[in-house]
């Protein structure tokens, strides 16, 4: 019997929640794009990457529920909230290595239910704009400042993508189709299966930087996809454990798909953080926590932009200014 | 505004509080300020309007922001993984405000560069010019090579007077420091005034014969722009007298004991006579004992009655017998022919000697209660011990014949020379001379002033115990504003100098210090950051703190024109020319 705990911080819950092992994923899987019989894959050597490599991510907070009333009586819900989307630029040739936030962008979007636009001015820099949503729900209001967020980053790789980086995007490519651009979605946790019992072994296999072979799924957006692991495994820890799966448009050809799943295999280990550097070691990549604690900065403080929205508000139901 | 003003170094920082004492700058990409550097801020206060905020940078500091780990500089700066903006600061201490409305200075104001007329404010140059007095004197440069001023009134006995120099040994800044300032005095008649004309300096060359050189030009001096900034010409020391200890030898009296120069040095020493007329005798009795052994008290009453006893040989210059003047009435004043057998005082060993007849008889009776003064025997004994104790060091200073004493309205500058002499010889000398100044400034006004520059004051003003050297240096410390006597002094450790001293002195300065030292309270006119730089100060940089300013200033000078080693001197004369 051994005890391995999850290196993640609890606050975060964990980079393995597969559930059951017969829960395998939904999707059609084809295991067999680039090997029939599948076994750890070393990255091929080459040269590190001409182009920038660019890591993309985006933070949201809700700033403030609110309730619009018209003067009827009725109330109808919304939250403020904040977006904030950007990316890592890294030069790693030559020898001025440097990461620089590029396209940082923080919008503040007041969505509100019934499908009222209703926008907020509550200072500088805290203009609110309205994002309508249907219906009552709270849930609901919450999940299209997330999906904001998600287009925005979306843009953001594309963006990049279409000036010759390489970009790593937050997250599964759910969002949009980015066709064929070289965008690579980096998952950090796994809640769900894709490879039979046999396949999955492999994973467990892997060394540091090693990756398994590419796999397919996906009928809606096909993706390509594989796992590498961006750590040394270590003996007391899950099998799972420094594991990230990257997906990328099917629509890429697969010799294209191959090398970029060298480049990870090469790269990502190089951008892996450590355990007494952040709580979501190693999958949150130094980058990415370098850009969130930027974004998070950049919002704002959280209790004083509360107050702020709460005098705008009332100064609103004054009649003081125009909404 | 001048074009420097327009552009701002960088931004008073505001994400941390601005005080009125202090605030930090952050600076733009393309801006610098280092330490000492002067810059200003404007604040608009409401109801009051603008108020402009002079300071001095007293650190600067370099960081990655948003960094939280050391280990993160690896990652931004060599592995390029983590993003991260180089933030570079300076803190400024605040200096001046103009009105006085102390606030502090707004966060996000732009922070320029003080030049000129700006500077001049930041360093109250402006307020050393009021009234139509020009009393801002020129007296070294900062890093930047800017002038610094001090405030003379705080020298010249105007509002204040002295100086306190300190310093580790061997730098050789203090005294250099010391003789630069000097010559800035008497370079600036214009801001002088009355103070320059006629002033008379007494300088001790206490190590070895480095002062000897003064007026001699530097062969190593290259003309600097430094001097000609600061309004003086790079010459030597045109009006100096040099003076040492003439040789003991029989028949070379009048020539000095100084070794690396023999021209242009004249010899000195007292006659017996001008011993007893001047009360030197204190001076054989400078040490710590003395006092708890009541040997001062013996030693005042000793020198009263030499003083009544006293009489002139006839035929013999400066030498002298001691006769009761009471007992003998019909002596006359003036010149006496000895008896026979009597007693001719011609050198320190007849002094004593003739003193031994009067405190511990031949014949072993009891001493003569006119010169115990009903003393204990103990005491008369030891008394009578440390003259002849005295004798071999100090002994060779009097002696009957020409009189041979300093003379200081010879020339500006008077250089005496004791390094050669023994620590209590050297307090002989420098007690007699400086006791000799105060004599001669009591009760006459302040013009012309006179300088006195002793280095190694703490053996002459310790912390601890009396003297009387120390007794005079304490009077002149506290009266020499109105006496017109301004005290130089320099030491290794203003810790183990006299604190009335110290306290006296309007102007402090520092060269290198001990580390230990420098953490003393004597030292508390620094700022902490002055004081660790202080461990680290370079030959010919010093830290001066003066009542003008609030902060201390740092300040360098330039190299002398003069030589300070005799391999310096530049021979100017062909030594054959003429022949």
């Amino acid at each position: 019997m051994r005890i391995a705990v999850e290196a993640w911080s609890p606050d975060y819950g964990s980079a393995l929640e597969l559930g059951e092992p017969d829960e395998v994923s939904v999707e059609k899987v084809d295991t067999a794009c680039e090997l029939q019989q599948w076994t750890p894959i070393t990255p091929r050597a080459g040269a590190p990457p001409q182009l920038p490599i660019a890591f993309v991510d985006g933070t949201r907070r809700i700033d403030a529920r609110v309730f619009v009333m018209n003067g009827e009586g009725g109330a109808t819900p919304g939250v403020a909230g904040t977006v904030g989307v950007g990316a890592v630029v890294c030069e790693l040739n030559g020898n001025g290595r440097r990461a620089k936030c590029a396209e940082v962008e923080i919008t503040r979007l007041l969505a509100v239910g019934d499908g009222l636009s209703q926008g907020l001015s509550a200072g500088p820099g805290l203009e609110y704009q309205g994002l309508p949503v249907p219906g009552q729900s709270t849930d609901r209001l919450v999940d299209e400042v997330h999906n904001s967020m998600r287009a925005r980053e979306a843009k953001v790789a594309e963006l990049l993508a279409d000036r010759d980086h390489l970009v790593f995007a937050d997250g599964p490519l759910a969002v949009v189709d980015p066709g064929p651009r070289s965008i690579i979605g980096f998952i950090k946790a796994h809640a769900r299966r894709y490879l039979p019992p046999d396949e999955e072994a492999v994973l467990t296999r892997l060394d540091c930087g090693q990756r398994t072979p590419i796999f397919a799924f996906g009928e809606l957006r096909a993706r390509y996809s594989w796992y590498v692991r961006l750590c040394a495994p270590e003996p007391d820890m899950h099998g799972w454990f420094g594991i990230a799966r990257c997906e990328v448009p099917a629509a890429l050809p697969l010799e294209r798909v191959m090398e970029m799943a060298d480049l990870s295999g090469r790269l990502l280990p190089g951008f892996a953080s450590r355990p007494f550097w952040d709580s979501r070691a190693p999958q949150n990549l130094v980058p990415i926590a370098g850009l969130e604690r930027r974004l998070r900065h950049l919002m704002g403080e959280r209790e004083l932009v509360y107050r702020m929205i709460r005098s705008a508000a009332k100064r609103v139901g004054e009649g003081d200014v125009d909404v | 505004m001048s074009d420097d003003l327009a552009q701002p170094v960088g931004l008073v920082l505001g994400s941390e509080a601005t005080t009125t004492q202090e605030f930090r700058v952050v600076l733009h990409e393309d801006e610098y300020l280092q330490l000492d550097d002067l810059v200003l801020v404007r604040t608009f206060v409401p109801k009051v309007g603008e108020v402009m905020t002079y300071g001095i940078v007293t650190e600067t500091l370099s960081r990655y922001e948003g960094t939280a780990f050391e280990s993160d500089t690896f990652r931004v700066a060599v592995e390029g993984t983590l993003p991260a903006e180089k933030s570079r600061t300076a803190t400024v201490q605040i200096v001046r405000v103009i009105p006085e409305i102390w606030i502090a200075p707004d966060v996000g104001e732009p922070v320029y560069r003080a030049t000129t007329g700006e500077r001049e404010k930041a360093l109250y140059v402006d307020e050393m010019r009021t009234g139509g007095r020009d009393r801002a004197l020129p007296i070294g440069l900062s890093r930047d090579g800017e002038l610094v001023w001090a405030d003379v009134d705080f020298f010249d006995g105007t509002k204040g007077a002295h100086m306190s120099i300190s310093g580790v040994s061997g730098v050789a800044t203090k005294t250099s420091y010391a003789l630069f300032f000097l010559r800035c005095l008497t370079a600036h008649p214009e801001i002088m005034g009355s103070s320059s004309k006629n002033l008379r300096v007494l300088v001790f060359n206490v190590k070895g014969e480095d002062l000897l050189f003064l007026d001699k030009p530097n062969k190593n001096f290259v003309a600097e722009d430094a001097w000609h900034m600061l309004g003086m010409d790079p010459v030597p020391f045109p009006s100096v007298s040099f003076w040492a200890p003439a040789r003991a030898a029989k028949g070379s009296e009048g020539i000095p004991a100084s070794l690396a120069r023999t021209e242009g040095v004249a010899a000195y020493r007292w006659t017996p006579r001008e011993f007893v007329d001047e009360g030197l005798l204190h001076f054989l009795f400078t040490e710590q004992q003395d006092v708890r052994q009541q040997l001062t008290f013996v030693a005042e009453r000793t020198t009263r009655q030499l003083q009544r006893f006293a009489r002139d040989v006839a035929g013999e210059r400066g030498a002298i017998v001691l006769r009761d003047r009471h007992a003998l009435a019909h002596d006359d004043v003036g010149e006496v022919v000895p008896f026979t057998g009597e007693k001719v005082v011609r050198s320190l060993h007849d002094l004593v000697e003739a003193i031994g007849e009067f405190l511990e008889p031949e014949d072993g009776s009891e001493p003569d209660p006119s010169w115990s003064s009903r003393t204990a025997a103990g005491t008369v004994g030891a008394f009578m011990r440390r003259l002849y104790g005295a004798l071999p060091r100090i002994g060779g200073l009097v002696q009957a014949g020409e009189s041979r004493r300093i003379d200081r309205s010879r020339e500006a500058v008077t250089v005496v020379d004791i390094h050669d002499l023994h620590e209590a010889a050297q307090r002989f000398v420098v007690g007699a001379l400086i006791a000799q100044v105060h004599r001669e400034k009591e009760g006459k006004g302040r013009f012309p002033l006179t300088a006195i520059l002793l280095d190694e004051l703490n053996k002459y003003a310790p912390r601890e115990g009396w003297s009387p050297i120390k007794d005079t240096l304490i009077d002149i410390a506290q009266r020499g504003r109105s006496l017109g006597i301004l005290l130089i002094g320099a030491q290794q450790s203003a810790s183990r100098v006299d604190s009335d001293i110290l306290a006296n002195a309007s102007l402090k300065l520092s060269g290198r210090l001990d580390a230990a030292e420098a953490e003393r309270s004597e030292y508390g006119w620094m700022l902490p950051s002055t004081r660790a730089r202080a461990r680290l100060l370079k030959p010919g940089t010093m830290v001066l703190s003066q009542p003008s300013i609030p902060a201390p200033t740092v300040l360098t000078f330039p190299y002398p024109p003069w030589a300070t080693r005799p391999e310096e001197v530049a021979e100017t004369d062909d030594p054959f020319e003429g022949l």
